[in-house]
C-alpha cells in the first residue's frame, strides 16, 4: 500500500487571500465578478506559509508567482484557482518526505446532495502541503497528521487545526484519489474503507480503476466522483493581475525569529528531563509554553513539573477555554505554588485550588500559617463519634473519611499525611490502636 | 467647440448646462442608428461622458457587448468610474466588439456600430461606441479601454483623440479583461486637453489593482501648455511606416514635417522585429483571454440555463475562436510550441522598444496602417494584422496617443505618438502642440 497526502491547512488569518473579506462575507473579488481584480496578496498568509515551509525543513524560494490553475467545477467562481508556485520544496516531517508547500485560495462549498454552492468561504487562504507517496499504512498517515497538527500549533499557524485532506491511495498500480476529508478520524476511516474496497476488487480478480472518489463524513464511505484515465491538465498560466512576489525579506526576518524544532525539543525533554511521552507533548504546545516549563524545570524536579503541567495546568486552562498560546500566568506565584506543592507542604487538591484562584482572581487567598491541626482533628472526631467508634473497632477505611473531613475543615492546605499522623497521635492517647 | 472651453464655460456659468444636455439628447436620438450606446442612461448636469460597456458602473447593465452577459448588472463601480466624481454625468454605456475582441468595432451583439463619417465603413475597435459618440457630439468625454490599440484605432477612424496610458497608471479594477497583462483604461475626447482632463481624475495607485503605480504628475492639464517640442528627439520606425497605405504615409509625413518645423530632431530607423508584435500578442492574448472567459460557464452572471447553451449560442464566433485557440495553446502538448513562444515574442518586442527609446523622447508613426475598411470585408486574420502599429507600445506598456491627422482617401487618419513608460505628460504635451496644425 502506498499513501500520499495533500493536506490543506487553513491558517488562522482573519481575511481572504486576495480581498479584505472575512468569511463568510463576499465581494466582487472573491465571487469573481466580471472586471474585478485581486487585491494585494494577504501578507499574514504569506508569512504563515513561509513559517510552514521552514518548519517542514523545506528549501525555501526567494520569489513566488501566482498561477491560474484552470478547471471547471461549480464551486469555483472563476473556474480557475489562484495558486502560488512552491514556497518550499524537498522537506520532511520526521520520516515523511514533503514534496512541496504552497499557498492557494479555497473554493466555495458545493453541497453534492442539493447542488447548491456557498461562496462564503471562496477565496480563503489555504496552505497546501504535499507529501511524497511514502506512507504504508492508514495509521502512519494519521500519525503524520497528528504530528502536523501539533507542529502547526507550535509555530502559531493554526489552532485548533482546520484542514482538508486529499489523499491518494493505491494497493495496485492505479492511483485512487479520495477528496475532501475534514478530520484525522475521517482520514483513518476513509483509508480503511478504501483498503478494504480495493482489496476486495483485487482478490475477486478485478482491476482497480484510477479515479477520484469523494468521502462522505456521515457514512464513512467513499463514492466514485469521476473516472480518471489521464493525468489532469490544469493549463497553468501566470496570473498577470498579480506581480511576482519577493518573499526574501519576510523569509529572513522569520528565519531570525524561528525557535527550536518541535520534535527535537520533545526528544531533548525525554532524554535530559526523563519526561514521559505524554508530558513531553503536553509541555510543548507552543515555544512560549515550553520555555515556561524549562524555567520551572530549572527550579523543581523536571519530571514533577511536567507531570503537574500535564495533569493540572493544561486541564485548568482548557476548562476555562484558554489556549496555552494565550495563557499568561503570573510566573512568580506559579513558582511559589509549585514550591509549596513540591516540598509536600500542601496537598494536591490544595495546589489545584490555589491554581484555580490564581487563574480566576490573579492570586490565592493565603491561609493562616499556624493552623492547629490537632485541634481540628479533635473537633472532627468529636463530631463523628460513631465513625471513630467504627474505626476503633477496626474498620480502617473509615480513617480516609475522617482525614478528608479534617482536610476540608482546614481548607485543603495541609498535606493529608500530616493529618493522618496527627490523628494517630490523638487515637494513641485514647486507645492503643495503630491505623 | 474645444473641450477646454466647454469645461471652463460650464464651470464659470457661461454655458447653459441644461441646453447642452438637451442638444446632446437630440444628437443621441438623431444618431441612434449608429448604435454607439448599448444602454442609455438619463443624464444629470455635469460633463457628459460615455463609458465603454466593459467597464463597471454600479447598478447599470454590464454586458461587455456580448449576449452572454445580457442580463448582468454590475454590483460595483470600476475604480476609474468611482474617481470621476459627481462632476461627470454618465450618459451611456458605449458599444464595443464583444469583450473587446475586435479591431473593426462593428461586431457588438447589440447592434452594428457605424463610422460617423461613412456609415458603410467600420468605426474602428474595440472602443467603437466611445469614439462614435464623441465624434457625433453625443457626449464630450469617454472612458474606453486599450489593450492592443482598442482606443487608438477607433480614435483614428472617427477623427478624435484616444490615449493609452502607461500600463499601471490607471487602475483596471472594473475593466473586463481581454488580455490582463496589457489592458488599460483609456481616456478619449475630442481633443488632447479633454484627454488630459479625464486622465487627471482617474490616474493613480489603487489597492484594487496591484499593478498600479503612482505617476509623476497629478494634473496633466497644466503641463500641456508648458510642453515644447523644440529639441525633442523623435524616432520614426521606418520599416513599420513603409508597410502602410500610401495615403496614410502621406498624412503621417505631414505630421512629422510639422514636428520638424517646431524644432524636433527627427531620426528615421529601421526597427526590425517590431512587426513580430502582432504574432506574439495574439498568442498571449488567446491564452489569457480563454482563462478569463472560463467563468462564463457558471450561471452566476445573469444567464440562467444550461452551460452548453450559454457558451454555445451566446458567445460570438470570434469569442469562441479565441477561447478555443487559447485553450489549445496552453495544453501540455502545445504550450511549449505556442504559448511560450508568444511570451518570448512579447519579451523581445518589449526589449526592442525599450532599447529603441533609450536615446529618444518620442516615437511617431501612423495609428492604423490603412483607412477604415468596409463592413464585413476583412477576414479575422487580416483584421488581426491591422493592429500592427498600435501593438509595440502596448507590449512595452508605454503611453501612446492617437490624434487626428488629416484625411487619406477622404477618410480620417490618425497620428500615433509614443513615449517612455510614465512619460504620459510628454506624449500628451507633444500631441497638444501638434493638434492645431494637422
Amino acid at each position: 500500500m502506498k499513501i500520499g497526502l495533500e493536506a490543506h491547512i487553513y491558517p488562522g488569518v482573519p481575511s481572504k487571500l486576495f480581498c479584505a473579506c472575512a468569511v463568510p462575507m463576499m465581494c466582487p473579488v472573491c465571487t469573481a465578478q466580471p472586471g474585478s481584480k485581486p487585491m494585494a496578496v494577504n501578507r499574514k498568509a504569506v508569512e504563515d506559509t513561509i513559517k510552514v515551509a521552514l518548519a517542514l525543513k523545506c528549501r525555501v524560494m526567494e520569489r513566488i508567482t501566482f498561477m491560474r490553475k484552470q478547471y471547471f467545477y461549480p464551486d469555483l467562481p472563476a473556474n480557475f484557482q489562484r495558486t502560488s508556485t512552491p514556497f518550499g520544496a524537498d522537506g520532511g516531517l520526521k520520516d515523511i518526505g514533503i514534496k512541496e508547500v504552497h499557498l492557494e485560495e479555497d473554493a466555495g462549498r458545493l453541497d453534492l446532495k442539493t447542488g447548491k454552492v456557498d461562496f462564503g468561504r471562496a477565496g480563503t487562504p489555504l496552505i497546501e502541503i504535499v507529501t511524497e507517496p511514502c506512507m504504508k499504512s492508514p495509521s502512519e498517515a494519521t500519525e503524520f497528521l497528528k504530528n502536523l497538527s501539533d507542529l502547526m500549533r507550535y509555530i502559531g499557524v493554526s489552532y485548533p487545526l482546520r484542514f482538508k485532506v486529499d489523499t491518494n491511495i493505491s494497493l495496485a498500480e492505479a492511483r485512487v484519489e479520495v477528496k475532501n476529508i475534514g478530520s484525522i478520524k475521517g482520514v483513518k476511516t476513509a483509508f480503511e474503507y478504501e483498503a478494504q474496497r480495493q482489496g476486495k476488487v483485487i482478490s475477486s480478480g478485478g482491476k482497480v480503476l484510477g479515479e477520484t472518489r469523494h468521502y462522505d463524513e456521515d457514512t464513512g464511505r467513499t463514492f466514485s466522483a469521476r473516472e480518471k484515465e489521464t493525468e489532469d491538465d490544469y493549463r497553468k498560466i501566470p496570473d498577470a493581475d498579480l506581480p511576482d512576489y519577493d518573499i526574501s525579506v519576510a523569509l529572513r526576518s522569520i528565519s531570525r525569529k524561528i525557535s527550536e524544532d518541535l520534535f527535537e525539543r520533545r526528544a531533548r525533554y525525554m532524554k535530559t528531563y526523563t519526561l514521559s511521552r505524554e508530558a513531553c507533548i503536553a509541555v510543548t504546545p507552543t515555544p512560549g509554553f515550553a520555555e515556561l516549563f524549562e524555567r520551572l524545570a530549572a527550579k523543581f524536579p523536571p519530571a514533577f513539573v511536567g507531570e503537574w503541567i500535564r495533569s493540572d495546568l493544561i486541564g485548568e486552562l482548557s476548562y476555562r477555554g484558554i489556549f496555552p498560546e494565550d495563557a499568561k500566568p503570573d510566573e512568580g506565584r506559579l513558582e511559589s505554588l509549585l514550591g509549596k506543592y513540591a516540598s509536600g507542604g500542601i496537598s494536591k487538591l490544595r495546589a489545584r485550588i490555589m491554581l484555580r484562584e490564581l487563574l480566576d482572581k490573579g492570586s490565592w487567598k493565603e491561609r493562616p500559617a499556624d493552623v492547629d491541626v490537632s485541634k481540628a482533628v479533635r473537633e472532627v472526631m468529636e463530631r463523628h463519634k460513631d465513625a471513630v467508634q467504627k474505626l476503633k473497632r477496626g474498620k480502617k477505611v473509615i480513617a480516609d473519611f475522617l482525614v478528608g473531613e479534617v482536610s476540608q475543615a482546614l481548607g485543603f492546605q495541609i498535606h493529608p499525611q500530616k493529618i493522618r499522623e496527627e490523628m494517630e497521635k490523638v487515637l494513641e492517647k485514647t486507645v492503643q490502636i495503630k491505623i | 467647440m474645444r473641450t477646454k472651453d466647454i469645461v471652463s464655460g460650464i464651470k464659470c456659468g457661461l454655458l447653459d448646462m441644461h441646453s447642452r444636455l438637451e442638444e446632446q439628447e437630440i444628437a443621441r436620438r438623431r444618431y441612434k442608428r449608429h448604435a454607439a450606446f448599448i444602454t442609455e442612461i438619463r443624464s444629470k448636469p455635469g460633463f457628459s461622458l460615455a463609458v465603454k460597456d466593459n467597464i463597471a458602473v454600479k447598478g447599470i447593465r454590464f454586458t461587455a457587448g456580448s449576449r452572454i452577459l445580457e442580463g448582468y448588472v454590475a454590483g460595483y463601480d470600476a475604480t476609474a468610474v468611482e474617481r470621476l466624481g459627481r462632476e461627470f454625468s454618465i450618459v451611456g454605456k458605449a458599444s464595443l466588439d464583444p469583450f473587446g475582441a475586435g479591431s473593426g468595432g462593428d461586431t457588438c451583439d447589440f447592434g452594428r456600430t457605424l463610422n460617423p463619417h461613412d456609415i458603410g465603413r467600420v468605426p474602428g475597435g474595440s472602443s467603437s461606441g466611445c469614439a462614435v459618440a464623441i465624434a457625433l457630439e453625443m457626449c464630450d468625454f469617454a472612458l474606453g479601454s486599450d489593450t492592443f490599440g482598442s482606443a487608438r484605432a477607433p480614435a483614428a477612424f472617427c477623427g478624435i483623440v484616444g490615449f493609452r496610458p502607461t500600463y499601471g497608471l490607471v487602475s483596471r479594477h472594473g475593466l473586463i479583461p481581454l488580455c490582463m497583462s496589457l489592458d488599460t483604461v483609456a481616456p478619449m475626447a475630442r481633443d488632447v486637453w479633454g484627454v488630459a482632463y479625464l486622465l487627471s481624475h482617474i490616474a493613480g495607485p489603487d489597492k484594487h489593482d496591484t499593478t498600479t503605480h503612482a505617476g509623476k504628475e497629478t494634473d496633466y492639464r497644466s503641463g500641456l501648455e508648458r510642453y515644447e517640442l523644440k529639441g525633442k528627439r523623435v524616432l520614426v520606425p521606418q520599416n513599420l511606416l513603409e508597410l502602410c497605405d500610401s495615403g496614410i504615409i502621406e498624412c503621417a509625413e505631414k505630421g512629422i514635417g510639422v514636428m520638424k518645423d517646431m524644432g524636433a530632431k527627427i531620426s528615421r530607423m529601421r526597427m526590425e522585429g517590431l512587426e513580430l508584435s502582432t504574432h506574439a500578442y495574439y498568442l498571449a492574448m488567446f491564452a489569457e483571454f480563454s482563462s478569463d472567459m472560463q467563468r462564463y460557464g457558471s450561471p452566476i452572471y445573469g444567464f440562467r440555463g444550461p452551460v452548453e447553451e450559454a457558451r454555445g449560442r451566446l458567445l460570438s464566433a470570434e469569442l469562441k475562436r479565441r477561447i478555443l485557440i487559447g485553450t489549445l495553446i496552453t495544453m501540455k502538448e502545445h504550450r511549449e510550441r505556442w504559448y511560450s513562444m508568444g511570451l518570448k515574442g512579447i519579451r523581445r518586442v518589449r526589449m526592442l522598444m525599450e532599447k529603441g527609446m533609450e536615446r529618444f523622447d518620442l516615437m511617431v508613426m501612423p495609428s492604423m496602417p490603412a483607412p477604415p475598411w468596409k463592413h464585413g470585408t476583412l477576414n479575422p486574420v487580416d483584421s488581426y494584422k491591422t493592429d500592427l502599429l498600435t501593438g509595440p507600445a502596448s507590449l512595452a506598456g508605454m503611453p501612446a496617443v492617437s490624434i487626428p491627422c488629416g484625411k487619406a482617401h477622404g477618410l480620417h487618419a490618425g497620428l500615433q505618438i509614443i513615449g517612455r513608460r510614465f512619460d504620459d505628460l510628454g506624449v500628451l504635451g507633444a500631441a497638444h502642440r501638434l493638434e492645431g496644425f494637422l
